[in-house]
């Protein structure tokens, strides 16, 4: 469960690049992918062995490999064979695979990039699939995780975990500098972000990253807190310039003076260290992170724990995330491919997968597991993430033109953080470039 | 004749290789310049020279080629320089001498990737090695912030690039020395020059091939440096790191413009070709 | 031919004559020779010697303040990961360590120098020493193919690298199969010249006398025999320099 703002951790920035030249590719083409899976009643079985390829980067998990060998033996035709990819490849790697026209059959993939791969053709529509099925259920989803997975109207994907963003402090820090509780306002997490800056103590109170795409991707929170929206719901319009988002794009600049000036280039990466080691007192991260930090480090544990995200004008807004499951429509096995992802997504399977995942720290994207009681009664620290996912927002614009309005964004809060334009500048400079790339 | 044709001959393996490998894919390239491609879809629809005109009003490209020109003029000097100094002294009979062409070796045989990474915890503001020792004989009296400094960024990642090419200028500029005859410093010393006139008369004109390849090969690597951006600045702060090769990488896999970056790319093709040219012409006229 | 054998070699001693004068002159001379390369080669190693400091230290150790040179608590973590031992392996790189990684790199890296130091070599005598039509225009060909950077010819190459006839259960068209994909002669083959490599060899046979290879050819040798003879032995500096720029 590492992804989104990609960790790119130190061994796997490998040059990205090169990695996608070790794939193996096949024919191109592919055809239609709205006619797989045609056809009434429940899906057949392969009559002769075939093998279905699974890329992800969870399949060393004990959990993934538990849940395949479980599906393998109920199915003793079909074999599922691992193609594990570090996650900040994922992406390029199936790119480059499509592109060779040799894609796996499914994949575990970043659900905000379904849309991505759906729009370009390379995925199977599971609508008729869906139909078919007793077990996925389009409506026993959340809605917010089923809108990453839908494209002109249809299902490319199911929903398989998910998460919130919290906002995740140091208790010993917060200590230090005597606040008493994590902040539940705007006013409050300014005052505790200043308490907790002292530079030649090297601390600081947050984390702010002017590079791309964390200078936007960071943004968003108090953009949805403020009332805010980043584009119409019909993608024409552009509404990231408004008052409230210039309200919020001011807030979050002016974050910038309590935030290690050296991380302003960096990543996230470095930001998530920057809180392990101390550095900085409060950060905002999806639920993955909290797994993260108990395995990797270990020695602070109890130093830290985890608060919704501070209340705007508007009310409560978190930013949404989650993995889907895929099928690509140049795989020759697409019904083998269905009965493996059904069986996945079966909700015991989902639960077991998210939450009753003994380190994992992700929701399950089905409503009943997500409310129901069982989940705060196995895993606490994931109560705080649930209840604000009623709130959730996503901030993935289903427009092939939104990474370049994105970029737009990222540059012009950039200049701003760095103090080049104020923060309604940036947020109009952007808007004006977004409204020529929708033209 | 038969000579002549051996010489074919013994150009045909590379070429077979080059022919298959390199320029087919080159050739492949060059046709998407010409299309439209999003990598993912089959279809490369053919839209004229519209990627050359987009090329010649992209401002951010035409600044990605200043970034690389002031890359490319601070570190191939540099490089260059400081290599032919190490060599040089290297050159004299002291003790020692494998051990300190080793050290000075070294990082040009670290992983790329791992230096860049080394340089970025170097550079930290906060903890960065840099930083600590500045500080402790006072040259700094305030922390810099290395690569998150709108001015400071490119320097330091020239730096750390000259840090990674002196070895290599030195090995090559090494080799070179080691094939310089004897006899011609005797001759120079028995028409009476000095130390420096044997410098500058016999081993700098001996050295010529060597530092034509240096420089041509430096220009070449330089105005492609990528890894180093990749991995310290990602093109920042606000751009002012942004390379010819990242901005190409960019269009590439960031926004899936196949066709535009290829384009882009033989944009830096043609400058580059239009240098080595120039540089070969150069030396053939001054006789080497 | 025994001026061949009186050439130095890369590891062979001074080839600049002792610096003549008084002993005092010799004297100061080495001591500022000293006084710059020490001093250097410390600033060039530590960067490297805090590398290999960092690699006993937990992440979070590695930002302390003041840097630590000597690791406080040492770990073996990132070597357990590397070699696929207990759970830093395991977190590294799911069951597998990396030094298999290792290995197949340690394996592709080899051929590729043995190959390209014969075929760079060939190209590089043709260049430096022969005389033929289209010689400088063939040059400049090689020397382009390195102005395009790899990033552009990633998917074309993988897609020639798939469509090579009769590998990989492909067709004479190249359809059909995987060609050179998922093999070695995928790895290896393209990097079996590189320009670079002839470029670099290329000038330093440039610096070697006419006379000698002339020499060699009134005695009756062939063109291949000048070349393996009397240049390759000549070129032990370069190649040396070219095997090890090709391996890493």
């Amino acid at each position: 469960m590492t992804h989104r703002l990609s960790r790119r951790s130190l061994a796997t920035v490998v040059a990205t690049t090169t990695a996608a030249l070790a794939l193996a590719a096949c024919s191109t083409g592919g055809g239609s992918s709205t006619d797989k899976g045609a056809g009434e009643g429940p899906v057949p079985e392969p009559s002769s062995p075939v093998t279905i390829s699974f890329a992800s980067w969870v399949g060393a998990e004990p959990d993934m490999k538990t849940l395949v060998d479980t599906f393998q033996s109920a199915h003793p035709n079909i074999k599922i064979e691992f193609q594990n990819v570090p996650a900040e490849e994922a992406n390029e790697k199936l790119t480059a695979q499509v592109a060779g026209g040799n894609p796996p059959d499914v994949a575990f993939i970043d659900a905000s990039t379904t849309a991505q791969f759906a729009a370009r053709k390379a995925l199977v529509n599971l609508d008729n699939y869906i139909k078919r099925s007793d077990v996925v259920k389009a409506d026993a989803y959340v809605p917010a995780f089923k809108t990453f997975v839908t494209y002109d109207n249809s299902m490319y994907g199911l929903p398989f975990d998910g998460e919130s963003t919290a906002l995740f402090y140091r208790t010993d820090l917060f200590q230090a500098a005597g606040i008493t509780a994590p902040p539940t306002t705007w006013p409050e997490y300014e005052e505790a972000a200043k308490k907790l800056t002292d530079p030649a103590k090297r601390t600081y109170g947050n984390a702010m990253f002017a590079s791309s795409p964390e200078a936007a991707y960071y943004w968003y929170p108090w953009l949805w807190q403020a009332g805010g929206k980043l584009l119409s719901d019909d993608g024409k319009q552009v509404l990231f310039n408004s008052a409230e988002a210039k309200t919020a794009a001011e807030f979050y600049v002016k974050m910038a003076q309590y935030a290690p000036k050296d991380y302003l280039n960096s990543n996230s990466y470095d930001g998530r260290q920057a809180f392990a080691n101390g550095q900085v007192g409060m950060y905002v991260a999806g639920s993955w992170f909290a797994g993260t930090l108990g395995d990797e480090f270990p020695q602070i544990d109890g130093k830290w724990s985890v608060a919704p995200l501070p209340k705007g004008s508007a009310g409560c807004g978190t930013t949404i995330a989650g993995d889907a499951l895929v099928m690509f429509s140049q795989g020759k096995n697409a019904d083998a491919a269905w009965k493996f992802i059904e069986f996945l997504s079966q909700p015991e399977n989902v639960a077991q997968w998210t939450y009753k995942s003994k380190a994992g720290t992700t929701l399950p994207p089905i409503s009943s597991l997500l409310e129901s009681p069982d989940l705060v009664a196995t895993k606490p620290i994931l109560k705080g993430f649930a209840e604000a996912m009623p709130c959730g927002v996503s901030n993935v614009v289903a427009n092939p033109d939104w990474p370049k309005i994105e970029e737009a964004i990222n540059a012009e809060l950039a200049k701003a953080i760095y103090g080049e334009q104020t923060a309604a500048q940036a947020l109009d400079n952007a808007a004006a470039e977004a409204e020529k790339i929708i033209r | 004749m038969w000579r002549e044709r051996s010489a074919y001959g013994f150009l045909a393996p590379g070429l077979i290789l080059f022919s298959i490998f390199t320029v087919f894919a080159l050739g492949f390239a060059f046709y998407l310049t010409f299309r439209e491609w999003n990598i993912l879809e089959p279809e490369k629809p053919f839209i004229g020279l519209q990627n050359y005109q987009d090329l010649l009003h992209d401002k951010d490209f035409g600044r990605s080629i200043i970034n690389t020109a002031y890359f490319t003029g601070a570190s191939v000097p540099l490089g260059m320089i400081i290599g032919l100094a190490v060599a040089l002294l290297l050159n004299q009979p002291i003790r020692g001498r494998g051990i300190l062409r080793t050290l000075y070796f070294l990082p040009t045989v670290t992983p790329f990737v791992v230096a860049a990474i080394i340089w970025k915890w170097l550079y930290n503001g906060d903890f960065g090695l840099f930083n600590f020792y500045l500080l402790k004989t006072h040259l700094i009296s305030e922390p810099l912030v290395w690569l998150s400094d709108k001015n400071l960024a490119m320097p330091a990642v020239v730096l750390m690039s000259v840090w990674t090419s002196v070895g290599f200028s030195m090995v090559v500029y090494l080799a070179a020395l080691q094939a310089i005859p004897s006899d011609l410093y005797e001759a120079a010393r028995i028409d009476g020059a000095g130390a420096w006139a044997r410098l500058r008369y016999v081993t700098l004109p001996q050295l010529r091939p060597s530092t034509l390849f240096l420089m041509v090969m430096g220009i070449i690597g330089s105005f492609q440096v990528f890894t180093q951006i990749y991995i310290m600045t990602s093109g920042g702060p606000l751009d002012r790191t942004t390379t010819m090769v990242y901005y190409i990488y960019e269009a590439a896999f960031k926004f899936y413009e196949m066709g535009y970056a290829s384009t882009l790319a033989y944009g830096l093709f043609v400058l580059l070709l239009v240098f080595t040219v120039l540089q070969l012409r150069l030396y053939r006229r001054a006789d080497v | 031919m025994t001026t061949v054998v009186d050439r130095p070699a890369a590891t062979a001693p001074i080839v600049s004559p002792p610096p003549r004068g008084p002993v005092w002159r010799r004297r100061a001379w080495l001591g500022f020779c000293y006084l710059v390369l020490v001093p250097g080669a410390i600033l060039f190693v530590a960067p490297f010697a805090w590398l290999v400091s960092a690699s006993f230290q937990h992440v979070g150790d590695i930002f302390s303040w003041p840097p630590q040179w000597i690791p406080k608590h040492p770990t073996l973590d990132g070597y357990k990961g590397f070699f696929g031992i207990g759970k830093a392996g395991e977190l590294a790189q799911g069951s597998e360590g990396a030094w298999r990684w290792f290995l197949n790199s340690a394996f592709v890296a080899g051929s590729v120098t043995t190959l390209q130091l014969f075929f760079n070599s060939l190209a590089a005598y043709t260049f430096a020493k022969r005389t033929f039509p289209g010689r400088n225009l063939i040059f400049l060909v090689f020397l382009a193919t390195m102005m395009v950077p790899p990033q552009v010819t990633l998917i074309p190459n993988y897609l020639v690298l798939k469509h090579v006839p009769f590998f990989g259960g492909n067709d004479v068209m190249g359809q059909g199969g995987h060609g050179f994909l998922d093999s070695y002669y995928g790895l290896i083959l393209p990097g079996a010249v590189s320009a670079f490599g002839i470029f670099l060899l290329r000038q330093y046979m440039m610096s070697i006398p006419d006379e000698l290879l002339d020499a060699a050819r009134i005695d009756g040798a062939g063109e291949f025999k000048v070349f393996w003879k009397v240049v390759m032995p000549l070129c032990g500096p370069a190649l040396a320099a070219t095997a090890i720029f090709t391996f890493t």
